[in-house]
């Protein structure tokens, strides 16, 4: 079966899979690098986003993949390569991000002071048709929170089950914290710009 | 042909992970070398060092000893575990 996998897809770019089983059956660390080179830039922005600092970013990259290469045998193939790294990722910065500010947990269900207040629904299209530089900024002045389920929602498109077990919430509330931070996002926007971000 | 929906994440985490410098690359790829090579060495040498340790401790069959010399002095002379040191 292993030998089927790794003599398929001779010419083609070599999927994730095959090279995790050609470095486990070689140990060649030739093919980590294509894996490293595959996915560190997608690492380290989500790192840079979460940690807002490049220095961290650079180290969190670095312990990232070494913790990777180190638990890669265990990798099960139930989910893909892909989801299994970021997860990895997110996990690693929420963590460092609770030890910095000593935060118990990261999505508390008051920061922001909106309470019990219902919060109005926002359209996707409001954050996704974002010009890139006003994303950033809008992103730069949210909680540590809201930033990660942001990212975990738009840009990687993670199902709310998955998000709901790292942060160990029930999906309902991820819905509302989700919900919630979107409004915050378009608040933070019209603080900065002036105006309704659908108008712009 | 459906219009590629924007996705202004996406461009962003573009624009982001093209800042990442190439010595991070090479950080990890040595360590991941040194601890594939390392971990060869261990391969290579940790079944024997166990056996070895094994026999030592508990005595055994001295003919398990192929890298010894026949006859060699300690191999023939297996140290009996129930025997107080210094009694023979």
């Amino acid at each position: 079966m292993k030998e089927a996998i790794l003599t398929s897809n001779a010419g083609a770019q070599p999927s994730d899979t095959e090279l995790i089983a050609r470095f486990l059956a070689e140990q060649n660390p030739h093919y980590f690098t294509q894996i490293y080179r595959r996915y560190a830039g997608k690492v380290y922005a989500k790192c840079l986003s979460m940690l807002q600092n490049e220095a961290c970013a650079r180290d969190a990259v670095q312990d990232i993949f070494i913790k990777v290469f180190l638990s890669l045998s265990r990798f099960s193939e139930k989910s893909a390569f892909s989801t299994w790294l970021y997860s990895i990722t997110y996990n690693y910065c929420i963590d460092l991000l609770r030890r910095r500010k000593k935060l118990p947990v990261l999505l508390a269900e008051d920061v922001g002071g909106l309470g019990d207040a219902p919060v109005p629904e926002v359209p996707d299209s409001v954050l996704l048709e974002m010009k890139q530089e006003r994303l950033e900024a809008v992103l730069r002045h949210l909680s540590e929170g809201d930033r990660i389920i942001l990212l975990m929602k738009y840009l990687d498109d993670m199902p709310i089950k998955d998000m709901a077990q790292l942060f160990g919430k029930t999906e309902s509330a991820i819905k509302m914290q989700i919900l919630r931070a979107k409004h915050r996002a378009q608040l933070v926007y019209e603080q900065l710009y002036g105006k309704d971000p659908l108008e712009a | 042909m459906p219009m590629k929906k924007i996705n202004a994440f996406k461009q962003l985490e573009e624009a982001w992970s093209a800042h990442l410098p190439a010595e991070v690359e090479l950080q990890v790829c040595c360590q991941v070398r040194n601890a594939t090579a390392a971990g060869r060495m261990a391969d290579i040498f940790l079944p024997n060092a166990l056996r070895v340790a094994a026999h030592l401790v508990g005595g055994g069959a001295p003919q398990a000893y192929a890298c010894l010399p026949p006859g060699s002095s300690w191999a023939a002379d297996t140290v009996d575990w129930r025997r107080p040191p210094g009694r023979r």
